[in-house]
């Protein structure tokens, strides 16, 4: 942080940006911390400078004081940050001085949610982008009465970490106001209006982190387990520790345990490798909630949600390090579809990562040792279709992913794979299950904006008679 | 004459209860020198962590996935290798031993690989 300026106030001539950060702040901040802060005042040796220096420090210890009523402006330029200019490529451009800054603006979020109208969810993210390089005041309203999805909440968590304090507040739900806890939003976006308490309380698996890349040390190592490994455990754990909360206490069968952590497993495996072409050490965010619906006859339906963002290289951007016969393949596909398809309906990235789902379609379709690749996207459909066996038609499975412009829809119709007579399983998306005809365009196409990276939203139902049987097998051993 | 594969230690002195990562299984299958196990006459008794609920098809396949091609097949496979585990985990290494036969990708227009 670069601070230049202490008073309330704009100085003429001076080429760094700023914004006004309260005294609250600087009243949060530790002994040592303040003084971290104090220390990192420089000066270039110049009078004037010293005196600047000696200036901002006293009018820090003003600030820190509790009887001090001024604020304090830290001057901070632009900073190109790949989530925020990949979503808007404008932003640095349209960049305005935080100090000349006067537009106030409303973002609604409604439909909040990859799974359920993703074009409209990152139009919205788009949108806050914009507004956190134009506006001074933000006001963000999450109109949702629950939270559909948490991929979007993550990303908008994830991108706060580097945007300026523009955000002032805006309406809030209890049902969302649970997630943005969960993602670690709530102290960012002052809420000013609360519903009532939900009768069914979601049940938030908190957003954790990976090393950033390229910063393992030990990773991979036998005998430490890794950090996919122990995400993949604590959710389980999660999840189990809900269901057992419950009025009705339930249980994760074993069957059902296993699916979630090869789910889990599999997708953060990705992520790690395919995220990071040079090193296999990706970075990734994981979090999910669990909630219990009522529905109308009066019984339950037990809802997970989980969020994945692995803000590395996309599918696209991996499969080009591929080799050659895949891109060979894959681009004899991607002209094969594109004199068969309408124009511009769909391009080449999103054929390309339509394709990443089918079994050996990777980067790494045979690793050095002679172990075969491509069968992590599958293994995931798989799992999910395994652990949301419900006969209820609206509480079927869904996975969307968005990878860079792409965006494809795993649900009904087209959430079950085939398996080919040489062992491949097959996702076409489309009626006959067929790779050599078009994948249908409302579950497979290219979006108006990209995103770095990739984010996964995943929502499965559990199954109540499982979960019960499990519970009861329990405590017949207790007993 | 059989041989033991202690597995046990993978999980370190961490509870997880998963095995996953392509990457792992790989240095795994290196750490306990795989190869040379499979080119010996042994079988070998396969002892997982305790606790293990869940073993990814990726991890199968980087830690076993080069035995299934040496050794012909999955039956072949399973006759040297013995895992003594419960069904469900076992349908899983399974699919993963099944994984590594299968060749190319289901795409048209194949090309040489």
């Amino acid at each position: 942080m670069d601070l230049k300026i202490l008073h309330g106030r704009v100085r003429r001539g001076w080429n760094k940006r700023g914004l006004k950060l309260g005294r609250s702040g600087i009243r949060a901040l530790t002994d040592l911390e303040f003084q971290t802060l104090k220390a990192s005042i420089k000066h270039d040796g110049s009078i004037a400078s010293r005196r600047n220096a000696r200036s901002i420090k006293r009018q820090l210890q003003l600030l820190r004081n509790e009887r001090s009523e001024r604020t304090i402006v830290v001057r901070r330029g632009y900073v190109y940050n790949h989530m925020m200019d990949t979503l808007y490529p404008n932003r640095g451009s349209d960049w305005t001085l935080s100090w000349l800054r006067n537009k106030k603006q409303v973002v609604k979020l409604s439909n909040f949610s990859f799974l359920d109208e993703p074009k409209q969810t990152l139009d919205s993210l788009v949108e806050i982008v914009k507004a956190e390089c134009q506006c001074k005041h933000l006001y963000i309203d999450f109109d949702d009465e629950d939270c559909l999805d948490i991929a979007p909440y993550m990303l908008l968590g994830i991108m706060k970490q580097q945007m300026i304090p523009v955000v002032r507040g805006g309406h809030i739900t209890d049902g969302i106001r649970s997630i943005l806890q969960a993602v670690d939003l709530d102290k960012f976006i002052n809420m000013r209006k609360a519903s009532p308490s939900r009768e069914n309380p979601i049940f938030p698996f908190k957003m954790r982190q990976r090393r950033p890349t390229g910063t393992s040390t030990a990773d991979n190592r036998s005998e430490y387990v890794t950090s996919e490994e122990r995400a993949s455990t604590q959710l389980a754990d999660t999840v189990n520790r809900w269901l057992g909360c419950l009025e009705r206490p339930r249980m994760l069968t074993r069957n059902s345990r296993a699916h979630i952590l090869t789910l889990i497993g599999e997708v953060l495996d990705n992520a790690k490798r395919h995220g990071d072409l040079k090193n296999h050490d990706g970075t990734w965010s994981i979090a999910g909630f669990m909630e219990v619906r009522a529905r109308h006859d009066g019984t339950f339906a037990y809802a997970c949600n989980l969020g994945i963002v692995n803000p590395g290289a996309t599918i696209y951007e991996s499969l080009q390090a591929a080799p050659e016969h895949i891109v060979g393949q894959l681009s004899q596909l991607t002209r094969f579809y594109e004199a068969t398809s309408p124009q511009g309906s769909i391009n080449e990235e999103t054929l390309w990562t339509f394709s990443s789902l089918q079994d050996g379609v990777s980067r790494v379709p045979t690793s050095p040792s002679g172990a075969p690749g491509g069968f992590g996207m599958m293994s995931l459909i798989g799992a999910i279709n395994a652990l949301g066996r419900s006969s209820r038609s609206d509480e079927q499975p869904s996975l969307t992913i968005i990878s860079g412009s792409s965006c494809v829809m795993v649900r009904e119709p087209y959430r079950t794979p085939t398996t080919s007579r040489q062992g491949h399983r097959v996702l076409a998306f489309n009626a006959a299950n067929r790779l050599d005809e078009l994948p249908d365009p409302a579950y497979v196409f290219t979006m108006p904006h990209r995103l770095a990276g990739t984010c996964v939203s995943v929502r499965f139902f559990l199954d109540e008679t499982e979960l019960a049987e499990a519970a009861k097998r329990r405590n017949d051993q207790d007993a | 004459m059989t041989k033991m594969l202690d597995l046990s230690r993978l999980a370190g002195d961490e509870a997880t209860t998963v095995l996953s990562g392509k990457d792992r299984g790989e240095q795994t299958r290196a750490d306990f020198h795989i190869d040379a196990l499979d080119k010996s006459p042994e079988h070998v008794v396969v002892q997982l962590p305790p606790n293990l609920d869940a073993i990814t098809p990726s991890f199968v396949l980087g830690m076993f996935g080069q035995s299934v091609k040496t050794l012909g097949s999955v039956d072949a496979f399973f006759d040297k290798y013995n895992f003594d585990v419960e069904p469900y985990l076992f349908s899983q290494i399974r699919r993963g031993a099944e994984y590594s036969l299968v060749v190319g990708t289901p795409l048209p227009f194949q090309l040489q690989s």
